[in-house]
C-alpha cells in the first residue's frame, strides 16, 4: 500500500513538474511577444521550415484522407440509398476534424521531433548555454520565432488538407462510384458552414501551439547526451501526438457552442 | 599584474549540489583583476560547474558571487545580460552553432548587438581570425572544422566582443599535445594583449604552466590551494603531490 501511494505520488509530482514547465514556457513565450521581442528574419526561416516544408505530406495526408473516408461512406450509405450524404459528411468531417488532426499529427512527426532534436542537441552540446552566456534568451531566441511560424503556418497547412480531402473524396464519388457531380457539390456547399471551416482552422492554430510548447520544452529540458537527445525527441512526438487527440475532444465540444454546424432542418 | 591586484570575482562560501551529490563544498575565492587564474583538479571535481558560476549560467544553492564588487547571485537573466556581455565564454567542445559558418559564428554576437554595417563587420571577422590564426577558414562550417580549429573558432567568438574578461572550460581538452600547447600559448597571448582578466579550468599541466598566473586547486568540490604556480609543486599536501605526479609534471 506505502509502495502505491509513494508511486502515485511519484506520478502526481511529475505531471505537476511538467505542467509546472509548460506553464513557464508559455509565459515566457508571451512575454517575449507582447514585449516585442520577435526576430523577424527567423520567424521566416520558421515559416519555411514548417509551413513550406510540411506541405507535401500534410497534402498527401489530406487527399488520402478524404477519399478513403469518402470511399467507406459510400460503402454504407448507399446500402439505404442515401450516397449522395457522403459529401456533406466527408466535407464536416474534414473540416472539423480530420484535416487539423492529421495536419497536426504529420507536422508533430515532422517538425515537432525536429524541433526537440534540435534544441535538444544544442542543450547537450552547450549551445544554449553559449547563448546564454552572450546575453540572449534562447526562449526568445529558438522558441518564439518556432510559435508564431507555426500559428501562422498550421490553419493554411489545414485549410490544405481540407481542401485536398474534399476534392479527393469529390473524385472518388463523381468519378469511380458513379455519384452525379452536381448533386455531390450542391450537398457538399448547402451543408458545409463557414463554422465548419473556422472551427478547423482553429484547432489548427491550437494543435501547432501545443507542438512547439510540448516538443520544445522537451529539448530545453534535456539532459545526458545521445540517448538524451533520442529520449526527448520520442517524447516530444509522444507528447504532442497525445495533446493534440486529448485537445481535439475538449476543442470539438467547445467548438461547437461557439461555431455550431449548418442545421440540417 | 600585482599580486595584491583587486578582485575581479569574488566568491564567498559557494555551495552547489546536483541530484543529491554535493559538487562545491563551501568554495570561498578571490580571482584578481588583469591576471590569468588556473583553476586546477582532477575530473569531477566541480571545476566547470565553478566556472559557470561565474557568469550565472548555474546558480548556487547557497553563497555569493560577486563581479567588480556588484552581486550576481540575486540577478534574473535579463539582470545578468549587461554583465555577461563583459565576459568571454569559451565551451569545452566549442558550442559553436551548427548551422552557422565559422564567420557567422565568430560575428554572432555582434550581430546580436545590432551592428549591421558589413565593413565594419568584415573589419572585425578579419582581425580576430588573424588573432587566432584562422585567415581562411570564415565560409567552412564547425562539422568540417578539426578540434583545435574548433577551440580557435569558439576563443574567437568570444574575443569579438573585446570582453574585459575571459572563462574557458578545458581549452585543451581532447587535442594532442603541440595543438594543446598552440591553444594555450594563444590563450596567454590574448590575455597579455588586451589585458584580460581570465580563468581557465584545466587538468593540463602543461597548458597550466604556460598561462597560469596563479593556481587555484580543486578537490572534490573544496579549495585545497590557491596561490602562485611556483608554490603549487612545494605544498607538501599529498592530494595535490598525487596529482601532479599522475599527471607527468611533478616538480
Amino acid at each position: 500500500m506505502k509502495i502505491l501511494f509513494q508511486k502515485l505520488g511519484a506520478i502526481f509530482f511529475g505531471v505537476t513538474v511538467y505542467l509546472g514547465q509548460v506553464a513557464r514556457l508559455l509565459w515566457e513565450i508571451l512575454s517575449c511577444i507582447f514585449r516585442g521581442r520577435i526576430r523577424f528574419r527567423l520567424v521566416l526561416q520558421q515559416i519555411v521550415a514548417i509551413g513550406f516544408g510540411s506541405q507535401p505530406v500534410v497534402m498527401v495526408t489530406g487527399a488520402f484522407t478524404g477519399a478513403v473516408f469518402a470511399a467507406q461512406c459510400f460503402f454504407k450509405f448507399s446500402e439505404i440509398g442515401l450516397a449522395t450524404a457522403t459529401g456533406p459528411v466527408v466535407s464536416i468531417a474534414m473540416c472539423r476534424e480530420l484535416g487539423p488532426v492529421m495536419a497536426g499529427l504529420m507536422v508533430t512527426g515532422r517538425m515537432g521531433a525536429a524541433m526537440a532534436a534540435e534544441i535538444a542537441t544544442m542543450k547537450v552540446t552547450e549551445q544554449i548555454d553559449a547563448l546564454r552566456s552572450m546575453g540572449i534568451a534562447p526562449v526568445e531566441y529558438l522558441v518564439v520565432p518556432r510559435m508564431i511560424a507555426i500559428l501562422i503556418s498550421m490553419p493554411i497547412l489545414v485549410a490544405e488538407a481540407i481542401a485536398l480531402g474534399i476534392v479527393a473524396s469529390d473524385l472518388l464519388t463523381t468519378g469511380i462510384f458513379g455519384v452525379p457531380q452536381v448533386w455531390f457539390r450542391d450537398q457538399v456547399i448547402a451543408q458545409t458552414g463557414l463554422g465548419d471551416v473556422a472551427s478547423g482552422l482553429v484547432k489548427g492554430a491550437v494543435f501547432g501551439a501545443l507542438i512547439v510548447l510540448l516538443s520544445c520544452r522537451q529539448g530545453l529540458e534535456t539532459r545526458g547526451g545521445a540517448v538524451g537527445v533520442g529520449t526527448s525527441t520520442t517524447r516530444a512526438v509522444v507528447d504532442s501526438s497525445l495533446a493534440i487527440l486529448i485537445a481535439n475532444l475538449f476543442l470539438t465540444l467547445l467548438l461547437n457552442e461557439w461555431l455550431p454546424m449548418v442545421s440540417l432542418l | 599584474m600585482s599580486a595584491d591586484s583587486p578582485a575581479y570575482f569574488r566568491l564567498t562560501d559557494l555551495h552547489k549540489d546536483f541530484e543529491g551529490k554535493r559538487v562545491l563544498k563551501g568554495v570561498s575565492l578571490a580571482i584578481p583583476e588583469g591576471q590569468t587564474t588556473v583553476v586546477l583538479g582532477g575530473s569531477g571535481t566541480g571545476k566547470s560547474v565553478l566556472l559557470k558560476h561565474l557568469n550565472g549560467l548555474i546558480r548556487p544553492d547557497r553563497g555569493t558571487i560577486e563581479m567588480q564588487s556588484q552581486e550576481l547571485t540575486g540577478r534574473n537573466e535579463s539582470e545578468l545580460t549587461p554583465l555577461r556581455r563583459k565576459i568571454g565564454f569559451v565551451f569545452q567542445d566549442g558550442a559553436l552553432f551548427d548551422s552557422l559558418s565559422v564567420g557567422e559564428n565568430i560575428l554572432f554576437p555582434l550581430l546580436e548587438l545590432g551592428e549591421r554595417d558589413p565593413a565594419i563587420l568584415e573589419k572585425r571577422l578579419q582581425s580576430v581570425l588573424e588573432k587566432v590564426d584562422l585567415e581562411d577558414e570564415a565560409q567552412k562550417m564547425p562539422s568540417r572544422l578539426s578540434g583545435g580549429m574548433k577551440k580557435r573558432v569558439a576563443l574567437a567568438r568570444s574575443l569579438i566582443m573585446e570582453p574585459e574578461c575571459l572563462l574557458c572550460d578545458e581549452p585543451t581538452a581532447g587535442l594532442d599535445p603541440i595543438l594543446s600547447e598552440t591553444v594555450a600559448h594563444l590563450i596567454h597571448k590574448m590575455t597579455r594583449e588586451q589585458d584580460l582578466t581570465a580563468v581557465v579550468v584545466t587538468h593540463d599541466l602543461a597548458a597550466m604552466r604556460i598561462m597560469a598566473d596563479r593556481v587555484v586547486f580543486l578537490f572534490e568540490g573544496e579549495v585545497i590551494y590557491e596561490g602562485t604556480l611556483a608554490g603549487l609543486d612545494q605544498t607538501g599536501d599529498a592530494r595535490i603531490d598525487s596529482f601532479l605526479r599522475a599527471s607527468g609534471g611533478g616538480g
